[in-house]
């Protein structure tokens, strides 16, 4: 489902009105559409880390993006761009510039980059992001470098444009397109025939005619938060929903407002609010909240993420039959995935354990904590018995709650080399307490020399 | 014989002539005495060809000779199945014009469909006539003389020492006819202090010569007691009619017969929790069967002594034992106990009289070693539909196998095939020793045990009062001292200075990773960290290693589970087999269950600070866990449910008194499965109604069309509403 696209459509302006549109050769139409946005098709290579072999390796990826104002603003994935390290562009007219990370929403796959342009370069041709949504039927270009190939455009419909993906972050949902999407079209966009941007392809299925585009109407929603905070900043409250009617499941509440609360976050406002599975919520700050079906929660939870944090706002639920008030304050959500950092000598990659990354870990080790994230396969620590997802508990006898903690030992352990080579590990395998003699006296780089 | 003496003659002459030529020679060379030899007994040497039968069926009896290849000095083995047509040569002599000697193989006659004497391209048919049972022989008769052969002749001139005879042989080497000559100076005079017997290594089927190169006898045995007939020529050994053997070995199936007698045994058909658990394995494959044909051994008291390689869980299932007498009625029979260490039980008629054609078995009670060279029976048993089926396998003892427990058996060959079961008898009927599934193999290997030791278990009934039929809960049975261990790996060893005690006591140790309060291992001291070695029980005499193996950790990782598995895949788990909590019948629990069992003393050996220490406790009852748990099956949902146990509610990290009942499996199609629930989820309330038990589960359900059910996962709630169908 990952997959990196970058596409390219210009546009020529042709607009088809639907009745001016015998008029119009549909050639023309399409020919108008990619002439609008294809001067701003970025295409972007980036040299990442990769930690998921447990050695500090980099990669080069590429994907797609699409400038949005002259002075060099380009929209694209945060999977693009994630752990990158150098990210070069190349725009339609063959010049190429470095670019920074303005701002990233993990939860909604979008990043904001800058072009590195040297001052007083003019103005780049900028795509309009549309505030309008789609409809089913609507002809769309999508735009990019599918598995490589730059300035690639291909064509389809709008085939949804209310899909709800429930492994793919809370707050979208998402446009389905049948254009030709490929690894490689990520960040790019998805183009109306009126040469307007209407999204940023974002996820593929390699099996078939469905790939998904996050709406631009959803992505204006976060982009003045990704261009001041660098980053969504959604606030939290913890709630876990389920929908009123769940055709997939056979499970239909007898209610026609609210929304069922499935549960609530360890520590979150939710629950110290003392909220309850079964309960229901009907009202947020005193506007009604329904919840349908699954395709309806995308939009409350950008309506709850969206609060101001700190203020408290009154919520009403019903609980066995009695509607209820209650005072709930929203925080922010902060991260939502963990720092990470490869250990080459022991052969491993720590992780901090991020309850939204990894909730099950964050159920053993309630207070945080690191964890294996990755282990080198012939490396010390997979020969010493640890395995990938080992929560570490213990260092060396002394507990171990953050990466710096474990730094700390790592470069400790790198000083006192070779006069000491083992170290003493106690992790929690499964919620079981397991215990390892960590030998890091082979030297994986020795190998390599 | 004239012909001999007058070549003997020619022979001094040549020595005389010689001598008068060269002083110094005193005689013919070496090597021309050897090819005089040869040239005088090689046209008595023949080869037998045995052809054995094909369509013998599975009971038939079976054979394995073993003998002393003269090729490469080893003992190569022949056996019915391996030999399908070919023919099997054996050397023979000839010693009268139509009458051949050769090695008695001791196969019973119907094995056998013909028999040839072959030698340089002829063949005439040849049968069998008489048995030296003395001296291992049997004589054939020709049907017609083979041309080109000529019978050996024996002196009556006794050689003056065994080492300085010389020994004619012949074999069939390569396809072709060997013979040969073996001088005496390279033998030995070996004495067997087992035995008391001092013997002859005589090459086995040689004629053998004595000084003067004139054959005085034929070795068929090796080695021959030095002080028997080993020099006496074939007319002066006492035979037997073939049919006098043939009629002992019928008397000798006969006697056995009565002292087996066919067992049937059930299993109750119990749900698979709790006891589909497979703790060994072995050839005879009972622990997969509801339905046991087997048999047993009569004992001296109404008992009968059967080989069963169940479980403690499996043997608590059996709800039917029944004798089956060889008219076809039934008696039931009762269960007296079962043996810790080898995988047999003893059972009683019930009403405490025997049948009278049931007669016991006789055990040997000379030692083992004295059966040195005795001919010997295996005999492979088995219940075929309430009748006995039995093969012997005859052998001569020519040597003796060590086996765990650090005895010397002979090798026999016995009960190989599933089913089966074996021991092995002198032509006497006396079993001298029985082949039993080892319980402490990890592979149910079947070792033999001999009858002194079969006596021993016998008389002091050490039975393992873990293994006993049972009904309800109390099948489910798991001796534990309370601790959760993990794999000891090297490193671990090392740091806990525990490699040297581990290599010598010949376990992989386990490290205790949490020791459960209230229980015998934390009121005897154990602590986490602690390094179990061994146990030891049953006053010292039993042992077993306290060991983890790395496959027993870690188990199912949920998280990566709900991940990546669909909601098809997600439906075929069966929470029996994967579970991520620990298992508290697998492990040391398992060993000690199997060894010692609920209430047994044992002594703890185990390593803390790099000192050995040991600790006395007594294993409790396992607490109900979740394979003992109980259920609760929702057929209208289509969904299993149990009661969280205590590693349960330690994975769940549910209270002491926090509801919740586990989903332990959920049916594809079924109205649990359409609305989402899922294995290894917490069903905390019905409707609202919190749920303490699997059994308050049914209740709450019982009669309603919709329910509600609080689920949760690790961390992650949600609330699932099953719609129930009437069928």
């Amino acid at each position: 489902m990952r997959f990196l696209f970058g596409l390219v459509l210009l546009p020529f302006a042709c607009v088809a009105a639907h009745p001016a549109m015998q008029a119009t050769d549909f050639r023309d139409i399409v020919l108008n559409a990619r002439a609008k946005v294809f001067p701003s098709l970025v295409y972007v290579r980036v040299v990442c880390k990769d930690l998921t072999e447990g050695r500090n390796e980099k990669l080069t990826a590429s994907g797609s993006g699409v400038v949005i104002s002259k002075d060099g603003e380009l929209l694209t994935n945060h999977h693009v761009i994630d752990k990158a390290e150098e990210i070069r562009c190349l725009l339609s007219d063959g010049s190429a510039y470095e670019a920074k990370v303005v701002g990233s929403d993990k939860d909604m796959d979008i990043a904001l980059l800058k072009l590195q342009r040297p001052g007083g370069s003019p103005d780049l041709p900028a795509a309009e992001l549309t505030p309008d949504h789609a409809e089913i039927g609507d002809v769309v270009l999508a735009m990019g470098a599918p598995w490589g190939l730059a300035r690639s455009v291909t064509m389809g419909i709008i085939s949804c444009t209310d899909r709800y993906l429930e492994q793919c972050g809370p707050y979208t949902l998402w446009y389905q397109t049948d254009a030709a999407i490929s690894p490689g079209n990520s960040g790019g966009p998805l183009v109306d025939t009126k040469g307007r941007v209407v999204g940023i392809n974002a996820r593929g299925n390699t099996r078939g005619a469905q790939a998904f585009t996050i709406p631009s109407p959803t992505i204006l929603e976060i982009l003045p938060n990704l261009r001041t905070k660098g980053g969504a900043h959604w606030s939290w409250l913890g709630f876990q929903f389920q929908p009123l009617r769940d055709f997939d499941r056979n499970t239909y509440f007898p209610y026609t407002n609210g929304v069922m609360i499935a549960g609530t976050d360890i520590g979150s406002p939710a629950r110290k609010a003392g909220f309850r599975p079964g309960d229901r919520l009907v009202a947020v700050d005193g506007q009604g909240v329904t919840v349908r079906h699954v395709e309806d929660l995308p939009a409350l939870e950008r309506r709850l993420g969206r609060l101001p944090c700190g203020t408290a706002i009154a919520v009403a639920y019903v609980r066995d039959g009695a509607q209820l008030a209650a005072k709930l304050v929203p925080c922010e959500k902060g991260k939502v995935e963990g720092d990470e950092k490869v250990f080459p000598r022991w052969g491993f990659t720590a992780k901090e354990i991020n309850r939204f990354n990894e909730p099950d870990l964050a159920f053993h080790a309630p207070k945080g904590g690191v964890y294996v994230a990755a282990t080198d396969w012939e490396g010390n620590a997979a020969n010493s018995g640890l395995r990938r997802r080992d929560i570490i508990v213990e260092f060396d006898g002394a507990k171990v709650a953050t990466l710096g903690e474990l730094d700390a030992f790592y470069q400790k352990a790198l000083k006192d080399l070779p006069a000491r080579t083992r170290v003493d590990v106690s992790v929690l395998r499964q919620g079981r307490p397991l215990r390892f003699v960590l030998n890091y006296q082979e030297d994986p780089e020795k190998d390599d020399q | 014989m004239k012909n001999h003496m007058m070549f003997l003659l020619a022979l001094g002459l040549a020595a005389v002539a010689a001598l008068g030529a060269k002083p110094e020679n005193r005689g013919p060379s070496r090597c021309e005495r050897m090819n005089a030899a040869i040239a005088r007994h090689a046209a008595s040497a023949v080869t037998v060809q045995i052809f054995f039968k094909t369509d013998l069926d599975e009971d038939a009896d079976d054979f394995d000779i073993p003998y002393l290849c003269p090729n490469c000095n080893s003992v190569h083995h022949r056996q019915r199945d391996r030999n399908g047509e070919k023919p099997y040569p054996m050397a023979g002599y000839l010693v009268a014009p139509d009458r051949v000697l050769m090695q008695d193989l001791v196969i019973s006659s119907n094995l056998v469909s013909r028999m040839e004497v072959v030698r340089g391209g002829q063949k005439v048919a040849a049968c069998p006539v008489r048995r030296y049972p003395a001296e291992g022989a049997l004589e054939l008769k020709l049907s017609a003389p083979l041309p080109g052969t000529k019978p050996l002749v024996f002196a009556s001139v006794p050689p003056q020492s065994a080492t300085e005879c010389s020994y004619f042989y012949n074999v069939f080497d390569k396809g072709l006819l060997v013979s040969g000559l073996v001088s005496g100076e390279s033998l030995r005079v070996r004495h067997f202090a087992d035995i008391g017997k001092t013997m002859l290594d005589v090459p086995q089927n040689t004629v053998v010569l004595n000084e003067a190169g004139e054959a005085v006898s034929i070795a068929f045995c090796s080695p021959m007691p030095i002080e028997a007939s080993t020099f006496s020529a074939p007319s002066q050994w006492k035979g037997e009619e073939l049919g006098a053997g043939e009629a002992r070995l019928t008397e000798l199936k006969r006697k056995l017969r009565a002292s087996l007698v066919a067992v049937y045994i059930h299993r109750a058909e119990e749900k698979k929790h709790g006891s589909g658990r497979m703790i060994f394995s072995s050839s005879m494959d009972d622990e997969n069967k509801r339905d046991i044909d087997t048999l047993g051994y009569a004992l001296g008291n109404g008992e009968l002594l059967v080989p069963l390689s169940l479980n403690a869980s499996q043997t608590a299932e059996i709800d039917k034992l029944e004798a089956v007498l060889a008219d076809g009625t039934r008696r039931k029979l009762d269960f007296v106990g079962a043996f810790g260490g080898h995988a047999a039980v003893v059972l009683r008629f019930a009403d405490g009289s025997v049948p009278p054609e049931v007669k016991p078995l006789v055990f040997h009670q000379g030692p083992i070693p004295a059966l040195f060279q005795s001919l010997i029976y295996g005999v492979t048993a088995a219940n075929r539909d309430g009748k006995i089926a039995l093969s012997l396998s005859s052998t001569r003892v020519k040597e003796f196998e060590s086996t765990s427990d650090g005895t010397y058996l002979p090798s026999v060959s016995v009960g190989e095939r599933k089913g089966r079961h074996g021991f092995a008898v002198t032509p006497a009927g006396e079993c001298f020793m029985g082949f039993f599934p080892d319980r402490e193999s990890r592979y149910g290997q079947v070792i033999g045990v001999p009858a002194a030791k079969l006596g021993e278990m016998l008389a002091k009934r050490d039975f393992n009062p873990e293994y006993a039929p049972r009904t309800g809960k109390d099948r489910i049975r798991v001796a534990w001292m309370g601790v959760e261990a993990q794999e000891l790996t090297e490193e671990l060893a090392r740091q806990k200075k525990v490699i040297g005690q581990l290599a010598a006591y010949e376990t992989r140790g386990a490290l205790v990773s949490r020791v459960h309060p209230g229980t015998p291992a934390a009121q005897a001291g154990l602590r986490e960290g602690d390094v179990l070695l061994y146990a030891r029980g049953g006053n010292g005499k039993r042992k077993v290693e306290l060991e983890m193996r790395d496959m027993r950790m870690g188990g199912l990782d949920l998280a990566e589970l709900f991940q990546h598995a669909d909601d098809t895949r997600f439906l075929q788990i069966d929470a029996d087999e994967f579970s991520p909590w620990p298992d508290v019948e697998g492990g040391i629990n398992e060993a000690l269950t199997t060894k010692f069992g609920i209430g047994a003393k044992i002594i703890v050996a185990y390593v803390r600070d790099g000192k050995k220490l040991e600790t006395e406790m007594t294993l409790a009852r396992a607490p109900v866990h979740y394979r003992s748990a109980p259920r609760h099956k929702a057929k209208a949902l289509g969904a299993v449910f149990a009661d969280v146990t205590f590693e349960v509610r330690g994975y769940f990290k549910l209270g002491d008194d926090a509801p919740g009942v586990l989903v332990c499996k959920v049916q594809a199609g079924h109205p649990a499965a359409v609305a989402g629930l899922r294995p290894l989820e917490i069903v905390t309330h019905v409707n609202g109604e919190p749920v303490n038990s699997a059994k308050r589960l049914g209740e709450l359900l019982r009669g309603k069309d919709e329910v509600q059910l609080s689920v949760r996962r690790l961390a992650a709630t949600r609330v699932v509403r099953i719609q129930i169908k009437e069928k």
